[in-house]
């Protein structure tokens, strides 16, 4: 028994260190200094959050945020499930594994590196418009970058990889007989797919969308980086006020609002699936 | 005569394996078929040929007569009962079986109607709204069979249904499936590797090793009239003794015995003689059977099932079923016994 105590110290203490220390005392530091004015006055004020609601352009980029990163995780959906399912059910664990490690090796570079990867790419002067010049299907560069579209392949390509795995690992417990079943009863390919694939995969589908979501909403490099003057992210917003304006605690307000606008998504997110997950196959 | 399913010399290889060669079978109407073989015989490559997931290297399948060359499975007027059942976990008992006839586009009270009769007809009343996940092996086998069966599929396919359940509930439903084929009259083939099941349901039974179709058959045929060696080892339970050389009207085992088995125009290889084709100590005189004397080894005492073992000196060992009735309660390891084998019961094969 006492040993047992032991051990459970030994492996708590770090746990609750890491949480206190490292997340929820920068967030409660972070939570006070949001209700104070930046003058350094020792009182608290919602003047921080009145200029959000205020200034046009902060809550107007805060829905554009939202909205946009709820429309990429969507996209990072339609595209990660075919590749997800190719991967586990068409082609052999062997190949798969090493499809795996192609798709992975952006990781290991990092974001930014990532990130100036597709500008070498999209650029004005970039690979695309440099060799779709050369073969002579177009006269002048085509404006590929500093713009939504470009801003959407960098979150995509960051984030899409954290769709599939878990979509990949739901997949991998679908037997193989209920696919074949499915079509034995008489259903197309894509009845397969809405019925039985899809609702098979949804927990999965669940988890890969809210870290995606997160990503995708707390990303700063690829808006900076590749998107243009339209496309600005609340996340520059934020950097702005700490890093230009300095004022941190405008800052600590908008970081707060992410936080919850985040959280508020995702709670709807469970609520509705939790739903769905029942009535799937009505 | 009229076939519900002819195969024509289907044979199917991967690459240099060969899955089926020559397969040749023609099934009448409310036929209960079995196929029976070992793992890796070629039966489940059958049915899923039959079924439309995997296609022939050469021959034909024709159901009703017609041709199914290029016909996908979900166009094929078959359905399968999965092994594994495969049953949809995302939707309750009423949806499984209600699946197939939504995508043939049967009318929703029809659809409702077949659904509720065939859950009926395998008695599971009352269970529509029960999630697949809180029946019993023995209740998800029947919706699994339901949900094929609502179809009204020309051929019933099912591949070793009852693998998954435990012996007494394996043996229920072996009674079950064969008296729910009879009253639905839908014909039915069934794979397996079990010979029990294969010859309680079936009206025939095809028995097949490497690929092959080693003999086609009713039960009592292949039980008492074993076309190859294969089939005689395989089916039910048999002295095997190899054979060495023929003298005359005698056969001479490996260990020395010699057989008299009159009539063979051939050199055997193998010879077997079922355990329950020894008769010990037999009254009056014996015609036409082999007769020797052997000392009880073991007595194996399995109830009904009790065996003894002789091992005649210099011999082979033979399995012998004992009657369970008064005459032979007196039997003890060491006693010497009389035993008389007819020989229409010595089976001979070359291999």
């Amino acid at each position: 028994m006492d040993s047992n105590k032991k051990a459970f110290y030994f492996l708590f203490i770090p746990v609750a260190l890491w949480l206190f220390l490292l997340i929820i005392f920068p967030h409660i530091d972070l939570f006070l200094s949001s209700f104070k004015p930046n003058s350094g006055e020792d009182t608290y004020t919602l003047e921080n959050y009145a200029i959000f609601f205020s200034d046009s352009i902060y809550w107007k980029t805060f829905i554009n945020t939202t909205v946009y990163a709820i429309g990429v995780t969507l996209l990072a959906f339609v595209v990660s499930f075919p590749i997800a399912f190719y991967l586990v059910k068409v082609v052999s664990p062997k190949v798969s594994g090493f499809l795996m490690l192609l798709l992975l090796i952006p990781l290991w570079i990092g974001e930014l590196v990532t990130i100036y990867g597709w500008v070498v790419l999209l650029g004005e002067h970039g690979v695309i418009n440099e060799s779709l010049m050369f073969i002579g299907l177009i006269d002048h560069p085509l404006h590929l970058i500093y713009n939504n579209f470009s801003m959407t392949i960098g979150l995509l390509y960051m984030s899409m990889l954290f769709m599939i795995i878990p979509i990949m690992t739901t997949m991998e417990s679908l037997d193989d007989a209920m696919i074949e079943a499915a079509s034995d009863l008489g259903a197309s390919k894509w009845t397969v797919f809405r019925r039985i694939v899809i609702p098979h995969a949804m927990p999965g589908i669940i988890n890969g969308s809210i870290i995606v979501f997160m990503l995708v909403i707390g990303d700063y490099v690829a808006p900076n980086i590749l998107g243009g003057k339209s496309s600005l992210w609340f996340t520059e917003q934020i950097y702005s006020q700490f890093l230009s304006t300095f004022n941190w605690n405008q800052g600590a307000a908008f970081g707060f609002l992410l936080l919850i606008i985040s959280s508020v998504t995702i709670w709807m997110v469970l609520r509705l699936s939790g739903q769905k997950l029942d009535k799937v196959g009505d | 005569m009229d076939y519900i399913l002819e195969l024509r010399d289907i044979s199917k290889y991967f690459g240099d394996f060969v899955a089926s060669k020559d397969i040749n079978m023609l099934v009448k109407e409310g036929e209960f078929i079995s196929v029976l073989g070992p793992s890796g015989c070629g039966k489940t490559t059958l049915l899923r040929m039959i079924a439309g997931f995997m296609e022939e290297s050469e021959g034909d399948i024709l159901i009703k007569g017609k041709s199914m060359k290029g016909v996908s499975p979900e166009k094929r007027p078959v359905n399968i009962v999965f092994q594994s059942l495969a049953l949809f976990p995302m939707m309750d008992v009423y949806e499984n079986v209600v699946f197939g006839l939504k995508r043939k586009k049967t009318g929703k009270e029809e659809a409702k109607a077949l659904a509720l009769d065939m859950l009926h007809r395998v008695g599971l009343d009352g269970f529509e709204k029960k999630k697949i996940s809180e029946l019993s092996g023995g209740q998800k086998q029947r919706v699994a069979i339901a949900r094929s069966l609502v179809m009204k599929p020309t051929i019933l396919l099912l591949d070793e249904p009852l693998s998954a359940l435990d012996r007494k509930l394996r043996e229920h439903m072996k009674v079950e499936l064969k008296e729910l084929q009879k009253e639905i009259g839908t014909t039915f083939i069934y794979i397996t590797h079990d010979q029990s099941e294969a010859l309680v349901m079936s009206d025939r039974v095809a028995v097949m090793n490497k690929g092959l179709i080693e003999q086609l058959d009713t039960p009592h045929n292949l039980y008492n009239n074993p076309a190859t060696g294969f089939v005689a080892g395989f089916v039910g339970d048999n002295n095997r003794f190899e054979v060495v050389s023929r003298e005359g009207e005698q056969v001479v085992t490996k260990k020395g015995w010699h057989v008299t088995k009159p009539g063979l125009d051939f050199d055997p290889t193998v010879m077997y003689i079922r355990p329950e084709a020894f008769i010990v100590n037999p009254e009056g005189e014996v015609l036409d059977s082999e007769v020797f004397e052997a000392q009880i080894n073991t007595i194996l005492f399995d109830g009904a099932n009790t065996k003894i073992l002789v091992k005649p000196e210099g011999r082979d060992e033979i399995l012998i079923a004992l009657p369970q009735n008064a005459r032979f309660q007196a039997l003890e390891e060491g006693d010497m016994i009389k035993v008389a084998v007819a020989y229409d019961n010595i089976k001979c094969y070359k291999e």
